[in-house]
């Protein structure tokens, strides 16, 4: 990332290659739809192009460039005042899976998870899946979010809760 | 959080990843360009509070004036933004450092006005000092919110508030050397509140500019 911020152009590329997956899986998770989350990636590359300058040197990269990924989450929810994870994630949910493994693979409990993450605030989806899902610290989601450490912490907490009365519900039924 | 969650999104973690479009990079700046384009701009701001307080006039007891005083109600606001750009931008205390500027310019103030210096009380100088604040402050906030674009990933208001605050507590400051109204309400009032209401305004208006 420092060669990058510092001009050289093909680090960029490298920087792509390593950290595309990443990014795309987190927008993945924070909106719920694989579409949706290639497309807000191509708009967090050209983010994190244009801000390259202003990386702080010898920073840690991945949780500069998530916060980016971030932002361009909340500008569309905000540009197209959506509820994403509400809406089109179920539509992706609605969609028949393409092979028997990945069908048999989607499990019930993961449809569960999948709609208590929609119905969640974003401030607790977001620090859910970077402490969960991502296995970030709780000091680098931190960084990602703006926010402390105790905060993000409360805040995945409240997630959590809310996900396991999800289960527990489905488990009584 | 004992129970483990499966990933739901798991089915579609190893999907491919579409390719960037190279056609959309061409905006960014990198780092080096980054830093000579902000120091242009600091020497764009002082040239600009000079240029207009040879066209304003500096005090005309400005000679009389001890320069414990001017350090004071000048110079002492002026480094406690520095001091709060380094604290807000390199430390990422962005209130704590625009609580510090702002607390710093008013302290300066009180301090600087509380030594016993002949006073005027006149209407049109408390409604021309906002103005001319204004006036002061609007071209160095425009350059110093362009350099600092894109810059904060998190934050945005915060940040943008930390610099707006030394921007206009530095035209305030620069104002000190032409306005000769040592009045304390005069100073915290007609100096005070426009630089909290460019504070805020600035920070309202452009944190979506400076955010990443």
């Amino acid at each position: 990332m420092d060669r990058c911020a510092s001009g050289d152009e093909r680090a960029f590329d490298r920087l792509h290659h390593l950290a595309a997956r990443r990014l795309r899986n987190f927008l993945l998770r924070l909106s719920g739809s694989r579409a949706l989350a290639d497309e807000l990636l191509q708009d967090t590359f050209f983010r994190i192009h244009r801000a390259r300058g202003s990386f702080k040197q010898g920073a840690t990269a991945l949780p500069w460039m998530m916060a980016i990924a971030r932002n361009v989450y909340i500008d569309h929810a905000r540009k197209y005042r959506t509820e994403l994870a509400k809406n089109e994630l179920f539509e992706e949910l609605a969609t028949p899976a393409p092979t028997p493994e990945e069908a048999a693979s989607t499990t019930e409990s993961m449809v569960i998870i999948r709609r208590a993450l929609a119905t969640l605030p974003l401030s607790q989806r977001e620090a859910f899946v970077l402490l969960r899902f991502e296995r970030m610290s709780a000091k680098e989601a931190a960084v990602v979010l703006g926010a402390t450490e105790s905060a993000v912490k409360l805040r995945a907490f409240r997630a959590t809760e809310v996900l396991r009365a999800a289960l527990l519900d489905e488990d009584q039924r | 959080m004992s129970r483990s969650f499966p990933d739901p999104f798991e089915r579609e973690l190893d999907s491919p990843i579409p390719a960037i479009d190279p056609k959309r990079l061409r905006s960014g700046v990198a780092r080096p360009l980054l830093r000579a384009q902000r120091l242009v701009a600091l020497v764009l701001v002082v040239a600009w509070e000079a240029l207009l307080l040879s066209i304003f006039g500096v005090r005309p007891d400005l000679a009389d004036v001890p320069s414990s005083y001017l350090f004071l109600a000048a110079g002492a606001p002026v480094l406690a933004g520095a001091s709060a750009c380094w604290i807000g931008v390199e430390r990422r205390r962005p209130w704590a450092a625009t609580a510090l500027v702002l607390v710093a310019f008013a302290a300066a103030q009180i301090a600087a006005s509380a030594i016993d210096w002949p006073t005027r009380f006149e209407v049109w100088r408390w409604m021309r000092c906002p103005g001319l604040i204004s006036l002061f402050a609007s071209a160095p906030l425009l350059v110093v919110v362009f350099v600092f674009r894109h810059s904060f990933t998190t934050r945005g208001a915060a940040h943008t508030a930390v610099l707006a605050a030394v921007t206009t507590v530095f035209a305030a400051s620069a104002l000190r050397l032409h306005c000769p109204n040592d009045l304390l309400l005069h100073v915290l009032l007609s100096h005070g509140i426009p630089v909290l209401g460019a504070t805020a305004l600035t920070a309202a208006l452009a944190r979506r500019v400076t955010r990443a």
